[in-house]
């Protein structure tokens, strides 16, 4: 199909030839005339299947019908014989006697007539009676006896019919037996007699030729309107593709309206106004995220900006006020830092982070972690409860990303000689570490709302600490991209506990 | 940041300090406009919701608010709609949203202007004056100092009954020494009070400003706009 992007700077570029390649095979950017049209596909093809269904019915037709009148045609044969031969065989003298020329010849002669030919032989073929001269003169040919023929029929006891060309005449000769009627009487004779089939050779060619030209009437009409046809089954894809050009400059409230069903065009239907919903979901998302990250940074901008200013204004008259107004500046910029770290992590973490995923052990994790932020914090006391160890996979730069975020979270709210403890725990199928402390807890109401971007809980305590509401968010993104979830408890006036679990890495037994 | 004095710094205007009444859930920029605005001679209270400044407001009666959209409990609008009913004159909202339909959402509640953050301080002064003016609290918004008076609502400026002709730089420059009576400037200050902060050329031209001022002023030799050497210009009254 497309070739492969090359890799390296030239990346783009061959991308950028591929899909011009690849767009210049969209069907529906020619017309009928491309060999690789769909239109012109499902006309061929159709044409095609029209044409064989018509061949084999016409030769199934014309072999049956075919077959049908020459065995109508043997047993009208035999119709019209059997009364001369039955005549014959049940005279006033009894079986007459066909070896003397008489009798034979008579029957020969009855069996013959305008459209049939008689001849009456022996079962070893050898002719015994013909018809009158003046009779033959306006008969069909007359058939050399088949002996192979003949010589069957006499020891069968059945008669047969057949067909054979004298001539230039195509003749069904039938052989019928002669014999009297008594049980095991002997075979005296056969009475062969033909009649010519041109009506019925006539017949099916007229056939055949009127099979033939409506078989290709049929095909052309088919021809010409199968285009069409395929037009009108194809049009809803030709609004799709409307709707998704509409889509991809940048009109993303365009749907695909019609119904179609739950045929595949619906399907695809469906598929198109899925993904446009998606894709204006995942647009709306990202200018909110930078609508809301913008406005974070307004007010820290305005801090540092209007002391600055103050300073350039009043510098000399009051420069007592100098180290003041430069250290809101030098407090605020780092608090813009953090933000736009935070920022960043966000965007890495959307565009999808490349994680080290490997066996852990959840309790060296805390206790490392622990051990930072007890460094810096003389004031909480930390209690720990190890009561499991469990062991699970996921990146541990990440997990003590999360832990520290909820340590730090922990401290911030929870009163200086209040109590932090963290716990380990696991079940058959995950491992968890929790965080609980005894702030101000966080109200019902306010739980599902805390992991969204941007919120905080009490906006001008968080606000003086440096936060802007990103490190749960943060924290939770990076958990469920390691397969596990967050998990929130609190009793307003308690506490909160803030839980991170984890997929296990191996089964529960194995835990050390 | 300490909230030291409510009172005016560095000058003796000689109208009553106009009452300011700041409110922001930021208590840096809280502290920060609050300097600022004192700077320029205003007597400022600051609250961080909408609760306190209620409060404060039937205290210290402002004349003038400032006050932020997005506050914790009562909401700005709401904070603006009750200082508008107990009388405070004038009502500046400080907002982070600026899109013209929250600006125009601003205005019909009743401020008297709207200003987005960030915001260049000295936008926001003189907005604040500008207000004063409109609303009657500061309809004069006159500089008076040893004979001259200088109108900063209609722009005109006299000198002993005389009616003079300033260029706007020149009107810039004699209201700056009319806001700090007897003080020296030294050419820094001057040069980036009247020409501000971005201006990159030599303070040579805040000494040309002075001579025109000073011809204008008929004060030669001078004794209104006194150089004192090595650092600066002050303007004093009459006597050396």
């Amino acid at each position: 199909m497309t070739a492969q992007p090359a890799v390296g700077d030239s990346a783009s570029a061959e991308e950028a030839q591929s899909a011009m390649r690849w767009q210049a095979r969209l069907p529906f950017r020619r017309n009928v005339a491309s060999p690789r049209s769909v239109r012109w596909r499902l006309t061929t093809l159709n044409l095609a299947l029209l044409l064989l269904v018509l061949a084999i019915f016409s030769a199934g037709q014309y072999l049956l019908l075919g077959r049908l009148l020459a065995s109508r045609t043997a047993a009208s044969l035999r119709d019209q014989a059997q009364p001369a031969i039955t005549r014959t065989l049940n005279g006033p003298r009894g079986m007459p006697d066909f070896r003397s020329g008489p009798t034979a010849n008579q029957l020969a002669t009855d069996l013959s007539s305008a459209d049939t030919s008689g001849l009456v032989v022996d079962t070893t073929g050898s002719v015994l009676g013909r018809p009158a001269t003046g009779a033959l003169a306006s008969t069909p040919p007359t058939p050399p006896p088949d002996l192979g023929r003949i010589a069957r029929v006499a020891a069968d006891g059945t008669s047969s019919t057949y067909t054979t060309t004298i001539g230039g005449v195509h003749l069904q000769v039938a052989l019928l037996l002669l014999r009297s009627r008594q049980a095991g009487a002997p075979v005296v004779g056969v009475a062969q007699v033909a009649t010519p089939l041109t009506a019925v050779d006539a017949t099916r060619r007229a056939l055949l030729v009127l099979d033939i030209v409506g078989s290709v009437l049929a095909i052309m009409i088919a021809a010409a309107l199968s285009p069409g046809v395929a037009a009108v089954a194809l049009w809803p894809l030709r609004r799709m593709v409307r709707t998704a050009e509409r889509l991809g400059e940048g009109a993303l409230d365009q749907r695909v309206r019609l119904q179609y069903g739950t045929d595949e065009v619906g399907q695809l239907a469906d598929a198109l106004n899925q993904m446009a919903a998606r894709l204006e979901a995942l647009f709306a998302a990202q200018r909110q995220f930078v609508s809301d990250a913008s406005h974070e940074l307004r007010t820290p901008l305005t801090i540092v900006r209007s002391s600055i200013e103050l300073l350039l204004l009043h510098i000399e008259e009051d420069p007592e006020r100098v180290p003041e107004l430069l250290r809101a500046a030098h407090r605020e910029l780092a608090r813009m830092s953090r933000l736009v770290t935070d920022l960043l992590e966000l965007a890495r973490i959307d565009a999808g982070l490349r994680l080290d995923l490997r066996s852990l052990n959840l309790i060296d994790v805390a206790q490392t972690v622990l051990g930072d932020v007890r460094a810096l914090d003389t004031g909480h006391t930390f209690i720990v409860e190890w009561t499991a160890s469990p062991r699970v996979q996921a990146d541990g730069q990440r997990v003590a990303q999360i832990l520290r975020n909820f340590l730090d979270n922990a401290c911030k709210f929870t009163p200086s000689d209040g109590a932090i403890t963290l716990r380990t725990g696991g079940t058959e199928a995950d491992g968890w570490v929790e965080v609980a402390d005894t702030g101000p807890g966080i109200a019902p109401e306010q739980l599902g709302l805390i992991f969204d971007r941007f919120y905080r809980v009490d906006a001008a305590r968080s606000r003086d600490r440096g936060g802007a509401g990103l490190g749960l968010a943060i924290a939770k993104s990076l958990a469920e991209m390691q397969h596990g979830h967050l998990q929130v408890e609190s009793l307003p006036g308690v506490g909160a506990c803030f839980r991170l679990v984890l997929p296990r890495d191996a089964p529960a037994d194995h835990d050390y | 940041m300490a909230t030291a004095h409510a009172t005016p710094i560095g000058n003796e205007a000689a109208a009553p300090a106009v009452r300011v009444l700041v409110v922001d859930d930021e208590q840096a920029i809280l502290d920060l406009v609050a300097l600022g605005l004192r700077y320029e001679g205003f007597t400022v209270q600051t609250a961080c919701e909408g609760a306190e400044a209620l409060r404060l407001a039937h205290q210290f009666d402002p004349q003038l608010a400032i006050l932020d959209v997005m506050l914790p409990g009562l909401d700005g609008f709401t904070l603006c709609r009750s200082l508008r009913a107990r009388g405070t004159a004038g009502i500046i909202m400080l907002t982070a949203k600026d899109a013209v339909v929250d600006r125009i959402h601003g205005l019909e509640l009743g401020a008297d202007d709207y200003l987005t953050k960030p915001f260049d301080f000295r936008e926001l002064v003189a907005r604040v004056r500008a207000v004063l003016r409109r609303t009657g609290v500061q309809p004069d918004d006159v500089l008076r100092f040893a004979g001259i008076t200088l109108n900063r609502g209609t722009r005109e400026v006299t000198h002993d009954g005389q009616l003079v002709e300033l260029t706007p730089r020149e009107f810039a420059l004699l209201e700056l020494f009319l806001s700090h009576p007897r003080q020296v400037l030294t050419r820094d200050v001057i040069l980036t009070r009247v020409w501000g902060y971005e201006f990159d050329g030599e303070s040579k031209v805040v000494d040309v400003y002075v001579s025109y001022l000073r011809e204008k002023l008929k004060d030669t030799p001078p004794t209104l706009i006194q150089t004192v050497r090595g650092i600066g210009y002050a303007l004093r009254g009459g006597s050396s």
